[in-house]
């Protein structure tokens, strides 16, 4: 590649990796429910992909890639460090006044909760499919493990939100159906 | 009624649009026959609803004093992708990064080509010189307290910095600690207080404590005294990128 084209492609690197910043956190805050590590993740995270930028052959993928920069360096820290700072508890989501507000904030609160209360594997399952709409197969791709480990572990953890937050009890099973095909 | 035809599997999956056009009209006049079905799929959507919601918005490290209504995610994303736009325009190359203490998004330019290097070969002098074609200072990163890879860093930074005494051209090196990285310069944890005050005894020599890592702990109730050698940055790894931009070469313990 010439250096012209070189120096564009890495304008474009840096430019679409500022972009992921704001998802990032919001991923990393779902993963670990503290602001302060959230924020440290996002920045070793930014940093790694700097240091490896020549790793990523496809502009195109450089989300997922990230992702799973952000993935590798969450369990990093898990298999280092485990949870020692409580959750962000009780912090105000929304500061208008009404009702709806309060009633906006206490739900919220509620889910964070029980979101926090999955085993981190599922927990990252989950938001990577409900907070950024990741396939299933792209979900595997950043967590390194199996599409069938993507749709169990979303399935229990969706199973435990449910019965954590009340959503609905569950009922008994007789004959199932298996899924044939996932995109 | 109950009808678990379809697996909690298939239904998450219709719910998440990944099934193929076939099985998902299967779902949608099943959920037409089958209340059953139809609550389960009612709920599933519920629940992946919520979770999206309670992360739309989600409280910033640094910036509490700012209401979080004015500071979505999505606005925040904006605002940063807007800064950035700005120095690429303005630097030609850049990257954007919080400004934590400033409460304000600010920009820095990183160099075309920054310098990663493991610690086994960055303290060659030669090394450092070759980064740039003339000596690059060096960023040493310490966020770990594991002995070996501290103890290994100390001994060849010694050696760094004596093999250098006698170098027309000085190379400084920054040591910047953060996380568990503090108790190298904390006074009460470091087992290596003499060791580092002597490389901190070399002009060429700086050592910094991370404020917001300092402060973190304090925060959590526990004393952090230091060696008065230290001297403090604002944020580690804002310091990093700042010193990137200068060109150094950036290594991590």
């Amino acid at each position: 590649m010439t250096q012209v084209g070189d120096l564009f492609s890495r304008r474009r690197f840096e430019k679409r990796l500022e972009e992921t910043r704001g998802s990032l956190y919001r991923m990393a805050y779902a993963w670990c429910h503290n602001r302060y590590l959230a924020e440290d993740l996002v920045q070793q995270t930014m940093l790694k992909a700097l240091e490896k930028r020549n790793q990523l052959r496809e502009l195109d993928r450089l989300e997922s890639w990230v992702y799973r920069i952000l993935a590798n360096t969450f369990r990093d820290w898990h298999r280092r460090e485990r949870p020692v700072e409580p959750l962000d508890n009780h912090e105000p989501v929304d500061e208008a006044g009404p009702e709806q507000a309060a009633n906006r904030t206490e739900i919220v609160e509620r889910v964070r909760g029980a979101v926090a209360g999955l085993p981190a594997a599922q927990r990252q399952v989950l938001t990577l499919v409900d907070l950024k709409g990741f396939s299933y197969a792209e979900t595997a791709g950043i967590l390194e493990i199996p599409i069938g480990t993507v749709m169990s572990r979303l399935s229990r953890a969706r199973q435990q939100l449910k019965a954590n937050l009340d959503v609905r009890p569950g009922n008994a099973a007789p004959a199932v159906r298996h899924l044939r095909s996932v995109k | 009624m109950t009808d678990r035809t379809y697996t909690d599997e298939t239904l998450n999956a219709f719910v998440d649009g990944e099934l193929d056009l076939d099985e998902a009209v299967e779902i949608l006049r099943a959920s037409e026959d089958n209340d059953e079905v139809r609550t389960r799929l009612c709920e599933l959507r519920y629940l992946k609803d919520m979770v999206a919601h309670a992360y739309s918005e989600v409280p910033r490290a640094y910036n509490d004093a700012l209401p979080t209504s004015s500071r979505t995610s999505s606005a925040l994303m904006r605002s940063v992708t807007a800064a950035a736009m700005v120095a690429f325009m303005a630097v030609g190359i850049g990257i954007g990064w919080v400004s934590h203490e400033r409460e304000m998004m600010q920009t820095v330019a990183v160099p075309d080509d920054p310098v990663f290097l493991d610690i086994s070969e960055v303290f060659s002098l030669q090394e450092a010189k070759s980064a740039h074609g003339k000596p690059s200072s060096i960023i040493l990163h310490v966020a770990t307290n594991d002995r070996h890879r501290v103890e290994d860093a100390l001994a060849k930074l010694e050696a760094f910095v004596d093999a250098q005494q006698l170098d027309q051209q000085r190379v400084a090196v920054e040591i910047v600690a953060n996380g568990y990285g503090l108790d190298l310069i904390r006074t009460a944890h470091t087992p290596y207080e003499d060791q580092v005050k002597q490389l901190a005894r070399d002009d060429y020599v700086t050592i910094l404590a991370c404020r917001q890592a300092v402060q973190r702990l304090r925060d959590r109730g526990i004393d952090v005294d230091l060696i008065p050698e230290a001297d403090f940055a604002p944020s580690a790894l804002d310091r990093i990128i700042e010193r990137l931009r200068e060109g150094w070469v950036y290594v991590k313990v």
